[in-house]
């Protein structure tokens, strides 16, 4: 009677049909905490993409207000562009989206939008406008989809610049020559208007670069009206 | 019995823990965006101005051995094994191929060149040996004497570096990965002269005669002559096709010639060095590329002396691989090669093999020279001093190129517009959710299997 009693200790159900052997709260408290931390890594994944998707668009409020502040003002004279102040605003209809392209491209710049790399081309001069933007998804995130062809416009306060895809290429981030006024001939001085675009690839990694490379065709004053291309 | 399931379950959720802690690992060290794995290379060029590579004034050029002349002037080498780190940019790649450039009585013979990528910098490298008397290996004679006399043999096969290019940056498209670059500087032939310990007379060394003109130091005035005729010549190219899934072999290969490994048994045990040892290349013909001896008529004793080669320099026993290198005939896989004899050599065994006896000097020699002090230390002796080194294990001088300012750590960068840990967080998300999930599963299903509740 009492080796039965002790070989089955919870066979009584009055006293503790709740009870569990340790191993088994040990197993669902290691499956719980992992169920748990894998909740939150995948929550901060998330919002590592669209939250600051969502903060890029909520910035980019902003400084498109600020740009059209700024174009709507008289014209001053033609200051060199301030870093994180917008500088243009770019237009991709393929993307159906457009940006107010900040100067700069630290961390706190690409944070309102894309930035204009410094010291290369503005929009519509002879060299090339590198412009980089994070790859999520209120910016570059479908920078892949542009063929050749596409057009890119460039909108100053004066003017629009209609480029056209001429190509894309996936680098590594050391490529800085892509950058360059003539990205076949880094040493060669400028001799066309190109817009180059860069951006994270793959996606949501950041070891390569896709860059997109695009050249003037078109340039037309504000005053005669949006480009077709934008209609 | 109880006891036994309360252990079962006991040892599950000690599992299950251990397991959701090698997941959450294995997760981030798979996806970690910082460490991708290098990739094998699958076919590739390499295409060289002739000038860059050859002595001038070479009346007639051959190629053989799958290199091929194009019409700019150049030679093209096909890929034979090689790998490509994504992430540095750096690769390592075998060629295939023998260029002879026969000029009068002499003949330089470079065959399977290998060239090394280190950033903006290149080494082309490849197994030279010069042959005074060029056995007739005319365009119009393409079967030469196979069997030559000994003496022609003026100079052991040595690997020199031949060539420093100056690479732009690689242009990776899917899965092919191209440069250009320029002939930086030529650096002269390998000062050591191993026949002077292996008992042949000093004066039966034309080469370094006529290059340096009885000069014992590798003089620089050969290099700014190639440097000068350089400027004419077509640029390098490389086009490398790499392989789909990273490897951990290519990767063995990039990290193998980083780190310094003074035996030459230990990077002979990688078999996919470049330096393939001798008793391996014996072995196995599994990827004749690798092979520095093609030939598959490697004899059991050739293997043999081959292996007892290697390890006789690796123990940098002087006589001992003085005598390999000098059993070693110049070419390296071909019978139609103006290959000289070994017969007569000091060596007691036969090995037809170029590399058989280069081969200690190879998988030595690059283990070393590539180190990041950037300094021309010879691997094992001072074979850089003036003087012609005494041992034959150190037969060739590495120059590592002078970083021009683009080596550094603090490399401009392209905007770095995106987070790397997005994707291995996300990985690792999703495994400890299936993993938790998993895990209580199983615990509950544990207490209805057991009928314990």
């Amino acid at each position: 009677m009492v080796t039965d009693q002790a070989a089955r200790p919870y066979q009584d159900e009055d006293d503790d049909d709740s009870w569990e052997p340790p191993s088994r709260r040990l197993s669902r408290g290691a499956g719980e905490l992992m169920l748990t931390l894998g909740l939150v890594a995948l929550l901060f994944a998330a919002y590592a993409v669209y939250g600051k998707a969502w903060q890029i668009e909520a910035e980019q409020a902003q400084v498109e207000a600020r740009l059209d502040h700024t174009w709507a003002a008289p014209p001053g004279e033609a200051a060199a562009p301030v870093p994180g102040q917008p500088l243009a605003r770019l237009h991709i209809p393929r993307l159906h989206r457009k940006w107010a392209v900040v100067e700069g491209v630290t961390q706190a710049d690409l944070r309102k939008g894309p930035g204009h790399y410094p010291r290369t081309a503005r929009p519509g001069e002879i060299g090339n406008m590198a412009v980089a933007g994070h790859r999520i998804p209120s910016v570059f995130w479908d920078l892949d989809r542009l063929k050749p062809g596409d057009p890119i416009v460039a909108e100053t306060r004066s003017a629009w610049f209609v480029y056209r895809v001429t190509s894309h290429r996936e680098v590594l981030p050391t490529a800085v020559e892509v950058i360059a006024p003539t990205p076949e001939r880094p040493d060669a001085p400028p001799e066309r208007a190109m817009l180059t675009l860069t951006t994270c690839n793959p996606k949501l990694q950041n070891w390569q670069r896709l860059v997109v490379f695009a050249e003037l065709v078109r340039a037309q004053a504000k005053t005669d009206g949006r480009p077709p291309e934008l209609k | 019995m109880m006891r036994v399931a309360h252990k079962r379950l006991a040892a599950l959720g000690f599992a299950q823990i251990a397991l959701g802690a090698a997941l959450a690992m294995g997760a981030l060290a798979a996806t970690a965006p910082d460490a991708p794995a290098a990739r094998h290379v699958t076919a590739g060029t390499l295409t060289i101005g002739l000038r860059a590579l050859a002595d001038p004034g070479a009346e007639h050029v051959l190629v053989e051995g799958g290199a091929e002349l194009t019409p700019e002037g150049g030679v093209r080498f096909h890929a034979a094994d090689g790998a490509f780190d994504p992430h540095t940019g750096d690769a390592e790649v075998d060629y295939e191929g023998t260029v002879r450039f026969v000029a009068g009585d002499k003949t330089v013979v470079i065959s399977q060149p290998h060239l090394r990528i280190d950033g903006r910098n290149a080494v082309v490298r490849a197994d030279r040996v010069t042959v005074a008397a060029s056995p007739s290996p005319s365009p119009a004679d393409p079967e030469p004497d196979p069997s030559p006399t000994p003496s022609l043999l003026t100079s052991p096969p040595v690997a020199a570096d031949l060539v420093r290019l100056t690479m732009e940056a690689p242009q990776v498209t899917g899965l092919t990965v191209r440069w250009t670059g320029t002939a930086a500087a030529a650096t002269p032939s390998p000062s050591a002269d191993p026949t002077a310990t292996s008992g042949h007379s000093p004066s039966s060394t034309p080469e370094h005669a006529a290059e340096n003109e009885a000069e014992p130091t590798p003089s620089a005035s050969p290099a700014s002559l190639l440097t000068a005729r350089l400027a004419q010549d077509p640029p390098v190219s490389v086009l490398l096709t790499l392989s789909a899934a990273a490897q951990p072999n290519a990767q063995l290969l990039l990290s193998e010639s980083g780190t310094p490994s003074p035996s030459a048994s230990t990077s002979a045990s990688g078999s996919t060095s470049p330096s393939a040892s001798a008793s391996t290349s014996a072995s196995s013909s599994a990827s004749p590329s690798l092979l520095p001896c093609p030939s598959p008529s490697a004899s059991p004793s050739a293997s043999a002396s081959a292996s007892a080669s290697a390890s006789a320099s690796a123990s940098a026993s002087a006589s001992a691989s003085a005598s390999a290198s000098a059993s070693a005939s110049p070419n390296e896989d071909d019978d139609e090669s103006p290959s000289p004899s070994p017969s007569a050599s000091p060596s007691p065994s036969f090995s037809p093999c170029i590399s058989s006896s280069a081969s200690p000097s190879r998988s030595h020699t690059p283990s070393t020279s590539y180190s990041n002090t950037n300094t021309n230390t010879p691997p094992a002796s001072g074979g850089n001093s003036p003087t012609p080194s005494k041992s034959p294990s150190t037969v060739y001088e590495t120059y590592t190129a002078p970083v021009p300012g683009g080596g550094g750590g603090d490399d401009p960068e392209l905007a770095k517009t995106g987070d790397g840990f997005v994707a291995p967080l996300a990985m690792l998300g999703l495994f400890l959710v299936i993993g938790g999930a998993f895990t209580l599963r199983v615990a509950r299903r544990g207490g209805y299997a057991l009928g314990e509740l």
